[in-house]
C-alpha cells in the first residue's frame, strides 16, 4: 500500500523518490497533515471545488495537525509513540493505517497493517456478537473461509460466554472491547497499530492482550503502540517516539524517552516553592550568608547533569560567610515537580566547611550508590548559619537519572522476595 | 479494487437488506406493503376519480399498467437516496477502518435494488398466476432496462455521497428532486398520454425511454429497444464514470470532513 500526497512542490517530488530503506516497513518522509478550521457554506464548496482538483486548502484555512514528520518502523521493531492530548498521535497513526492520506511529504507502508484505531468500531448494536465478527473480519480483509476457521479462537480470546449470540446493544463497554480485540487478534498484520486500546478492559484483559502483544512481538511481529501509559510504552516497545504540537519532538529508546516525557510533564506541573527564598531587600551582597558556586559531580552547568542509576553524585560549593565563621550547609534532592526526596544539613554530622580564603567555605557531599529511580531531580544546597539555626539562599542544580528500569516510584528501597 | 472487496460488499449488501427490518415484526414484508400500498392509492385516485383511459395499445388495465414501473422506480429512486447518504452513515467506519469505500455506495444500491427487484418479481407473478399477459419472453430487454438503471443509480450515488460528504445540503435537496424526477418520468402515466408539444420535452429525460420500453416490453412483447434506451445507456454509463472518478478523488479526503 502506497499513500503519497499530491506533491505540488519540487522538494516534496525530491522526497518521493527517496527508497524505502531496507526492512523498513514504514516509511515517513517530511509528512503533514492539514485540516480545514472554517466551515461556512462558501467554504466548503470551496473545499469541494479543491478536493475535486487534487489540490490542497488555502493555507490561510487551515489547521496543521502534523508537521515534517519523518521516520522509520524497521521489522520486528516496536515503536511507542507518546504525546499530550492533542498533539498529533492519532492522526499518524491514521496516516499510517491508511484512513487518511497526508497533505504532504510521502508516506510508505509495506505488508499488511492491522489497525486497532478504536475497538468495535465496526459494530452494529442490532446485530449479535457472532454476526458482527463476519462483517469485522470481512473488514480485515479476511475471506470467509479465513473467518469460518478462526470464529471460534476468536469466540474464545473474546471469552464472554453466551453474550456472543445476544445483540451488541446488550454488551458492556469491556465486553464490546474485548470483542473488538479478539478479532484483531485473529489477523496476524505484518504491522499492528493500536490506539490507547489497552487502557480499557479490566485488568485480567489487559494483561492478556499485553501477553497476546507480547507473543506477536516474541514472533517478529511489529507494533505501533499508542499509549499515555508509559508502563506500556516501556514493556513493550524498544523505541518511542515524541509527538509534541504536531512534530517529532523525540526520537530515541523507549526508555530515554518516557523518562524525558515524563520529567516535562512535572516540569509542567511545578509546586509552589516551600522554601521561598528571603525579601529581595535583606538578600544584600555581603551581609548574609550564601551559596556562591554549586557542581553537581564537578560540573557547574545550569542544564541537567547525567547519572546513572546506582551512580554516585556528588554535590560541592563554596559558600560566603559574612563574619567568616565556617557556615552551615543543608543539600536537597527533590523530584522535578518539586516532591521532597531527602534532605539533611551538615550540622547533623558535625560537619564543617573548610575555609578557602577569607569569608569563603568550601563543601562537598556524595550520595552514592544513588538509589533513584531514573527520572529528572532537582539538587538543592542552602547556606545556614553556623549555628544551623537559619536557613538562607537555595541555589538549584537539575540532574537526570538514566537507566532502564520498570520499578516505579521516586528511589529503588531494599527488599527481597521470600519463600513463604 | 471492488473484487478485492467482494466478500465486504456482500456483508455490507446483506447488512443493508436486513437493517431495513431488523427489529420489526413484519420484517421483509414491509418491502412489499409500500409499493402496494402505493399502487392502491395511484390505482384509486388515477383509475377511479380521474377516469384515466389508457390507450388501446397498451392491452392491459391501469393497475398492471403501473406496477410494472412502479417497482422499478422505487428501487431506483431508493438507491440513488439511500447511496447518497451512504458514506455519511457509516462516518464511524470512515474514520476509524481502512476500506474501500466505494462498497458503501455499491452496497447500498444494490440492496434497494435487490430488495424491490424481488418484490418485482413476486408482483409479476403474481399478474401472471392472475391471467394477465406478460411477454415473459422479453426479458432480456426488461433485464437491459433494469441495468441501465442499476448504473445510472450507482453512478448518481457515487457522485453525490461523495459531494453530501463536504455539503451537506445533498440529501436535503435530492429528496424533493426525485419527487419531481418521479412524475417527468411515466411510470404512472404512458409515454403515449403526452400531449404532443410537451412531448420533446420529455424525451430529454433518459429515464423517460427506459421505463418506456421496460413497460412495452413486459405489456406487448415489444423487445426491440430503440436508439433512445441505448443512449440513456450510454448516458448512464458516462454518469457512472463522473461518479466514480469524482467519488475516488474524494474519498481520501472523507475523514477531514466527516
Amino acid at each position: 500500500m502506497t499513500a503519497a500526497a499530491p506533491s505540488s512542490h519540487a522538494e516534496q517530488a525530491v522526497m518521493g523518490t527517496i527508497a524505502v530503506q531496507s526492512g523498513s516497513l514504514v516509511s515517513l518522509r517530511n509528512v503533514g497533515k492539514e485540516y480545514a478550521l472554517r466551515t461556512t457554506g462558501t467554504r466548503k464548496l470551496a473545499a469541494v471545488a479543491s478536493v475535486l482538483r487534487g489540490r490542497a486548502q488555502p493555507p490561510a484555512s487551515t489547521f496543521k495537525a502534523l508537521q515534517e514528520i519523518s521516520f522509520d518502523v524497521r521489522r520486528g521493531e516496536s515503536t511507542g509513540l507518546v504525546g499530550v492530548n492533542g498533539a498529533g498521535k492519532s492522526t499518524l497513526l491514521k496516516l499510517i493505517a491508511g484512513v487518511v492520506r497526508p497533505t504532504s511529504g510521502t508516506l510508505q507502508v509495506q505488508g499488511r497493517v492491522g489497525a486497532l484505531l478504536e475497538l468495535g468500531a465496526g459494530f452494529h448494536p442490532e446485530y449479535t456478537g457472532r454476526e458482527n465478527i463476519n462483517l469485522a473480519c470481512a473488514l480485515l480483509g479476511m475471506s470467509p473461509r479465513e473467518t469460518r476457521e478462526r470464529m471460534d479462537d476468536i469466540i474464545a480470546f473474546a471469552d464472554i460466554g453466551a453474550h456472543i449470540d445476544q445483540p451488541v446493544k446488550h454488551y458492556s463497554s469491556g465486553m464490546v472491547v474485548r470483542l473488538g480485540f479478539a478479532v484483531a487478534t485473529s489477523m496476524v498484520p505484518d504491522v499492528l497499530i493500536t490506539d490507547e486500546v489497552l487502557a480499557v478492559g479490566d485488568e485480567s484483559f489487559q494483561r492478556k492482550c499485553i501477553a497476546w502483544m507480547e507473543n506477536y512481538l516474541a514472533d517478529g511481529g511489529t507494533l505501533l503502540l499508542c499509549s499515555h501509559s508509559m508502563y506500556h510504552i516501556q514493556k513493550l516497545c524498544s523505541r518511542a517516539l515524541w509527538i509534541h504540537q504536531g512534530r517529532l519532538h523525540r526520537n530515541g529508546s523507549s526508555a530515554d524517552v518516557t523518562r524525558e516525557y515524563l520529567a516535562w510533564h512535572e516540569e509542567r506541573t511545578p509546586r509552589p516553592a516551600k522554601e521561598a527564598g528571603l525579601p529581595a531587600a535583606a538578600a544584600m551582597q555581603g551581609t548574609l550568608y550564601e551559596i556562591r558556586s554549586m557542581q553537581l559531580n564537578s560540573i557547574d552547568q545550569s542544564e541537567p547533569v547525567t547519572v546513572a542509576q546506582q551512580g554516585s553524585l556528588t554535590l560541592s560549593g563554596t559558600v560566603y560567610s559574612p563574619d567568616d565563621r565556617a557556615p552551615g550547609v543543608s543539600v536537597a534532592i527533590v523530584r522535578a515537580d518539586g516532591t521532597p526526596v531527602y534532605g539533611t544539613f551538615s550540622e547533623l554530622r558535625h560537619y564543617k566547611p573548610q575555609r578557602l580564603g577569607p569569608k569563603l567555605f568550601a563543601y562537598a557531599v556524595r550520595f552514592g550508590p544513588l538509589p533513584l529511580l531514573p527520572g529528572r531531580y532537582v539538587a538543592r544546597s542552602h547556606a545556614m548559619d553556623p549555628e544551623g539555626m537559619r536557613l538562607f539562599d537555595q541555589v538549584e542544580r537539575t540532574f537526570d537519572v538514566v537507566g532502564q528500569s520498570r520499578e516505579m516510584g521516586l528511589c529503588r528501597l531494599e527488599h527481597e522476595w521470600l519463600v513463604p | 479494487m471492488l473484487f478485492r472487496s467482494r466478500w465486504l460488499f456482500l456483508q455490507f449488501t446483506s447488512r443493508e437488506v436486513s437493517n431495513r427490518f431488523a427489529g420489526s415484526v413484519l420484517g421483509g414484508l414491509w418491502a412489499f406493503v409500500h409499493p402496494l400500498a402505493l399502487l392502491l392509492v395511484y390505482g384509486l385516485v388515477f383509475s377511479a376519480v380521474f377516469s384515466v383511459k389508457l390507450p388501446a395499445a397498451a392491452g392491459s388495465s391501469y393497475l398492471v399498467f403501473v406496477a410494472v414501473a412502479l417497482w422499478p422506480w422505487l428501487a431506483f429512486q431508493e438507491a440513488v437516496i439511500r447511496g447518497t447518504s451512504a458514506v455519511t452513515a457509516n462516518a464511524a467506519l470512515v474514520k476509524k477502518v481502512p476500506f474501500a469505500h466505494t462498497v458503501l455506495v455499491y452496497s447500498a444500491v444494490s440492496a434497494c435494488f435487490a430488495i424491490h427487484l424481488f418484490g418485482y418479481l413476486v408482483v409479476l407473478a403474481v399478474l401472471t398466476l392472475r391471467g394477465d399477459t406478460l411477454h415473459w419472453e422479453a426479458m432480456p430487454a426488461v433485464l437491459l432496462c433494469l441495468f441501465i438503471l442499476y448504473l445510472l443509480a450507482t453512478g448518481l450515488a457515487l457522485l453525490l455521497s461523495a459531494v453530501h460528504v463536504f455539503v451537506r445540503d445533498v440529501e436535503q435537496g435530492l429528496a424533493h428532486f426525485m419527487a419531481l424526477l418521479f412524475y417527468l418520468t411515466p411510470v404512472i402515466y404512458g409515454g403515449a398520454m403526452v400531449p404532443e408539444w410537451l412531448r420533446s420535452f420529455m424525451s430529454v429525460n433518459p429515464l423517460a425511454h427506459v421505463f418506456e420500453s421496460l413497460r412495452s416490453a413486459l405489456l406487448t412483447g415489444d423487445a426491440q429497444l430503440n436508439v433512445y434506451v441505448l443512449l440513456a445507456g450510454l448516458f448512464a454509463a458516462a454518469v457512472f464514470m463522473l461518479g466514480h472518478s469524482v467519488f475516488s478523488r474524494a474519498s481520501p479526503r472523507f475523514e477531514e470532513a466527516l
